[in-house]
């Protein structure tokens, strides 16, 4: 049996390669296996797929400075924005314990709380075969400090001043993979972005029910700066062209009264 | 304390937490540590119950700062300091023949240590202590049972909330309500327990509670809630008896400042 200190998951992109500081993975081959029953018979007549095989890698990790991934997303989004087919760079190569594959980035999200490390939590998505079995690491790590790691302390919220001061924060993007077979074939001809969305939740103290369109022109440019403990940059999110998508103001015994305004962007 | 002396202080605890956690991961050779969690100091400081009762006043929203430093030019020479430090506990207890002792516990919020001096120093001349025998209890029932300790305790829980980017807060405030509780341990003459049936609403509840001390010059030093104290009821009571000892009995009260 392999223990957790033995096994690794690492990135290999375009976008940058190496250790992912995961606490904790799992990758899941999905066979859509169904079943037919006709009138008259007990049991069933034939099992089929009812869809091509897919594959899921999901892990959460502690994003750092040479953190390959939320680029790897932030990269596919801005290249939809500006019409240059960021799907030449995908898929990526993960590596789990051994077992490898190529993946479309399917979902990232991450939560800034107070006093804490940020933690982020990826999904991505297989359509071909797996190679490579279950094995030792082969990477080397020490890290002696976190001081490369993003942590709400380094979390410098700027743009719209009703943001300003900001008790939490939590982001998402989804991005939909359609992979288009031909008749007769296991694996997909091509694998086509479709749609996605991100999403933005600000917990602030004040709350503003009057969601004119001012109101959305002035909400829609905020950006979080997350920078290492020796202030270089690790990630900046964008939220310019989102809009304001609810507010949800809620009173807590013994607590501050908080206001939790989610803002949403698609593409 | 506040740019005031405090005087008769006998023992004082100070420390701090570096919230620091080793961080696992998947493929590790070694963990890495990362900061988890809120920075945070305390401070205990034990004294002789003296006229000015300089901790009582720190039960308050406000935050406290304060320096620990050598008698010779203080300014200079802080061997302990706090910024953004509330009060959390103030208890005062005494027995009999004894000075008073308060004792106050303090959560630091901002920087605490070898900090720089703030404010002016200003060294006042020694407030009196608190004379054993002039201490007033009123509790009715004690009329006529000798009281040989008491232990008044106030609780007061801040809850701090942070913004992102800051390790301090941006606001600490009390969470209210504020619960008194006060401990007698008595010698019984008369003294008739309550029984646990008493149990649901029938307690009994202690409508005026005080106790007031002076000093040797006849200043006071009282503990008066007054009509702030709601319902201070007997929440427990011990009973002791033992060879070569009168019977004893410890009650508890506890109630709540609005």
């Amino acid at each position: 049996m392999k223990y957790f200190n033995e096994c690794d998951v690492v990135f290999n992109s375009s976008f940058g390669s190496g250790l992912v500081l995961a606490q904790n993975a799992s990758i899941t081959v999905n066979r859509s296996i169904n079943s037919t029953y006709t009138i008259g018979r007990q049991n069933s007549s034939q099992m089929f797929k009812t869809k091509a095989d897919e594959t899921n890698v999901e892990f959460t990790y502690f994003p750092n400075i040479s953190d390959p991934i939320y680029k790897c997303f932030d990269y596919i989004k801005t290249g939809i924005f500006t019409n240059s087919f960021p799907e030449t760079n995908v898929p990526v190569q993960v590596t789990l314990a051994g077992v490898s594959g190529s993946f479309y980035p399917s979902r990232y999200s991450l939560t800034v709380n107070p006093n804490s490390k940020v933690q982020a939590s990826v999904s991505l998505s297989s359509f071909s075969n797996l190679s490579g079995s279950l094995n030792n690491k082969t990477t080397i790590n020490n890290l002696a400090s976190g001081s490369g790691i993003a942590h709400s302390w380094n979390a410098k919220v700027s743009g719209t001043a009703a943001l300003y001061n900001v008790l939490d924060f939590a982001y998402g993007i989804s991005i939909n993979w359609n992979p288009i077979y031909s008749v007769g074939q296991q694996r997909p001809r091509q694998v086509d972005l479709s749609a996605g969305e991100e999403t933005f939740d600000f917990t602030i103290e004040n709350f503003n029910s009057n969601f004119s369109n001012a109101d959305l022109s002035t909400a829609e440019n905020a950006k979080i700066n997350i920078t290492t403990f020796g202030d270089q940059s690790i990630m900046i999110i964008d939220t310019s062209g989102s809009k304001i998508d609810s507010s949800n103001m809620s009173i807590n015994l013994d607590d501050f009264v908080k206001n939790k305004i989610s803002l949403k962007r698609s593409f | 304390m506040n740019q005031s002396q405090v005087h008769g202080v006998q023992d004082i605890q100070a420390s701090y937490q570096m919230p620091v956690q080793h961080a696992k991961y998947l493929g590790m050779d070694s963990s890495f540590y990362a900061p988890e969690g809120a920075k945070g100091a305390t401070l205990s400081v034990t004294s002789l119950l003296t006229t000015s009762n300089d901790f009582l006043a720190c039960t308050g929203e406000a935050g406290n700062y304060g320096f620990i430093t050598k008698k010779s030019n203080p300014s200079s020479n802080v061997l302990f300091g706090f910024q953004s430090g509330y009060l959390t506990s103030y208890t005062c207890g005494a027995q009999i023949g004894e000075v008073p002792t308060v004792r106050a516990n303090f959560e630091i919020y901002n920087d605490a240590g070898s900090i720089a001096s703030q404010g002016n120093f200003n060294q006042s001349n020694a407030v009196s202590l608190v004379n054993s025998n002039s201490i007033d209890i009123g509790v009715n029932d004690f009329t006529t049972n000798r009281v040989n300790s008491f232990n008044l305790n106030i609780i007061t829980n801040r809850n701090a909330a942070y913004y992102l980017g800051s390790s301090t807060p941006f606001s600490v405030r009390t969470i209210y309500p504020l619960e008194v509780s006060c401990e007698f341990n008595i010698a019984q003459d008369n003294y008739a327990l309550q029984k646990l049936s008493d149990l649901s609403y029938n307690i009994k509840n202690i409508s005026n509670f005080y106790i007031k001390t002076k000093d040797f010059n006849g200043n006071s030093v009282d503990f008066d809630f007054g009509s702030s104290l709601c319902y201070f009821i007997d929440v427990s009571e011990d009973f002791s008896a033992s060879v070569n000892s009168p019977v004893g009995i410890t009650v508890r009260y506890k109630g709540y400042l609005k």
